[in-house]
């Protein structure tokens, strides 16, 4: 079970396949696509009405498509997300908000009612928690990860920021790897049924040794930095440029925010 | 005359945990050296080479490295003259590319930008990974990562290279293409080499020298032929020869032949001896 659940993870994270194919987005300066999905996000969560965030859903799966990342995986993967954060948040919201009864229930003497405001409102807020992360997801799916890194670096991200997510890219596999070989070591030696309760002790053996390691490597890999001349500050030297198409793109996306800003104000829904 | 390149006067090392990692270390390692400081297991080799380019501090005794004494005012020169090759190469590797792993100390030197790119793509060129620049380390095979991790040292054109196990796990090829590039720079640039190993069998390919360590305690040393056929001192040090010493003390044992030399180490060796007693 947690073998399955580690492979999982590792694939959800071993996204450096989509960054190098030769699509749209993929070409796109990324410190613009930072800032575009930025002010993306904000205009989503500004957002009050439904129609406005049609439009946004439209622009995304175009987006989606002209990046040759497949569709339906794409809109998969960002909804396995949605279960967890929006749905049990908003859970309540139906029956909580008043307005135009849909329909009426009674739950040990408690009366409960739907209403059509309540429901408007769940529907509003998931739509908007899923926008927002299918934006995010795309933008890391078309972007290489040092990219990335020089995007945040340009646009005045804390240095120990993008420092730490640097070294949490490159570890997190490792730290995988090594938690899955082992629990393997753990499977090869067990040969008969174990009871929850053993499960749960070796598991806690596992996390532990795992932390002690994370520790000494940390300590390692420290070592190896000043070895190399490291006094506390990141260096780099890029050469990206800004060309028309990112320039375009940016228009784009400013362009699509305004109409969405409008339909906010124009739409009854 | 020479220069030093290494000294170590009476050193110590305790951790803080109480264990005496290193006890009354006296070496001296020459520029243009290649020595390999030969040991098993947790014997201190590691925890030696650290108090080099100071990242461990002796508790007692003085290390001076290329004449300066290391210790706090010194350490940014010293860490750019020294380079240090770890020995897990997950550890040495910590950017998302190769290249940003091979560029981040002559960044962090302050060179030029041009120079940095100039120093990276040589440093990988030498060791043959000039194709795979943009892969992130934990693509790579364990070979590759070896020999990444020697590029970033390189890169800082160091005069001292330190390798702690360089070919620990690698495949027959992986090894001899190590040895090679190894020599290769020694050849060229003139770097010294420190190599900390316990495989005896490849003491002899990068080293012209060598130092026994046994339980923190420097037990032998000296060129390396006298060293490694010397069968009492091998076995003190908890080591074992090489196989052709192994093969040619049998065989004088044996009274098959007989050797008035020391024992052979190497395989070039023992062609010479073999070609020798069949002259005689
Ligand atoms: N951080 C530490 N804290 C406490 N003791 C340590 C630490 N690192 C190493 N030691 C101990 O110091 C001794 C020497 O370790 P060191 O790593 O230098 O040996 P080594 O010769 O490099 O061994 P190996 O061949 O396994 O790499 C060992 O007994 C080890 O357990
Ligand atoms: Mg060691």
């Amino acid at each position: 079970m947690i073998k399955e659940l580690l492979k999982a993870f590792e694939d959800l994270v071993y996204l450096e396949r989509y960054p190098l194919l030769n699509g749209y987005l993929q070409k796109i300066d990324p410190r613009i696509k930072l800032f575009a999905t930025a002010i993306l996000i904000i205009v989503i969560v500004s957002t009050l009405k439904i129609t406005p965030l049609l439009l946004l859903l439209i622009t995304i799966i175009s987006f989606t498509i002209v990046s040759k990342i497949p569709l339906k995986n794409f809109l998969i993967r960002v909804t396995i997300f949605i279960p967890i954060f929006a749905g049990i948040i908003t859970l309540p919201l139906p029956f909580i908000t008043p307005g135009l009864i849909l329909t009426s229930f009674s739950i040990a003497g408690f009366s409960l009612n739907l209403t059509y405001e309540g429901v408007y409102k769940m529907i509003l807020f998931t739509f908007r928690v899923w926008l927002s992360i299918a934006y995010l997801i795309l933008l890391i799916l078309t972007t290489k990860f040092t990219n990335m890194l020089y995007a945040m670096r340009r646009l005045k991200f804390p240095q120990i920021f993008i420092m730490l997510t640097s070294i949490t890219y490159r570890f997190i596999f490792t730290f995988i790897n090594e938690s899955y070989r082992m629990i393997l070591a753990r499977e090869s030696r067990i040969t008969s049924k174990q009871r929850r309760l053993d499960i749960m002790r070796d598991l806690g053996n596992i996390i532990g040794t795992l932390f002690i390691r994370a520790y000494e490597r940390g300590e390692r890999v420290y070592f190896a930095m000043v070895s190399r001349g490291y006094s506390g500050e990141i260096k780099s030297i890029n050469k990206l440029k800004i060309h028309v198409r990112d320039v375009i793109f940016l228009i784009l996306t400013i362009l699509i925010c305004a109409v969405t800003i409008l339909l906010n104000y124009l739409m009854v829904i | 005359m020479q220069k030093l390149a290494v000294e170590m006067n009476n050193v110590e090392f305790i951790y803080p945990d109480g264990l005496r990692a290193l006890s009354d270390v006296n070496l001296k390692i020459y520029e243009g050296e290649r020595v390999v400081i030969l040991g098993p297991n947790g014997a201190g080799k590691s925890t030696l080479l650290m108090l080099i380019n100071g990242l461990l501090k002796s508790t007692r005794g003085n290390v001076y490295v290329l004449g300066l004494s290391v210790e706090g005012k010194n350490l940014m020169e010293i860490r750019r003259r020294v380079g240090f090759v770890f020995q897990n190469p997950d550890d040495q590797l910590f950017c998302p590319t190769l290249w940003e792993d091979v560029i981040f100390g002559p960044l962090n030197m302050g060179l030029s930008k041009d120079e940095v790119e100039y120093r990276g793509y040589e440093a990988l060129k030498a060791v043959g990974l000039e194709n795979l620049k943009d892969r992130p380390p934990h693509h790579l095979s364990l070979g590759e990562k070896k020999r990444a991790a020697i590029a970033t040292a390189l890169a800082m054109h160091p005069q001292i290279l330190i390798l702690d196990e360089p070919t620990a796990n690698l495949d027959p090829l992986g090894y001899i293409e190590l040895v090679k590039i190894l020599n290769q720079l020694h050849k060229e640039r003139k770097v010294t080499l420190i190599t900390a190993t316990c495989d005896i069998n490849i003491a002899p390919l990068i080293a012209d020298r060598v130092y026994l360590l046994n339980k923190g305690k420097i037990v032998g040393e000296g060129l390396l032929r006298e060293v490694l056929s010397n069968l009492k001192l091998i076995n003190y040090a908890n080591l074992q020869p090489p196989i052709i010493t192994q093969l040619f003390a049998n065989l004088v044992k044996l009274g098959i032949i007989k050797l008035d030399k020391l024992l052979p180490v190497t395989i070039d060796e023992a062609i010479n001896e073999i070609m020798q007693l069949k002259k005689d």
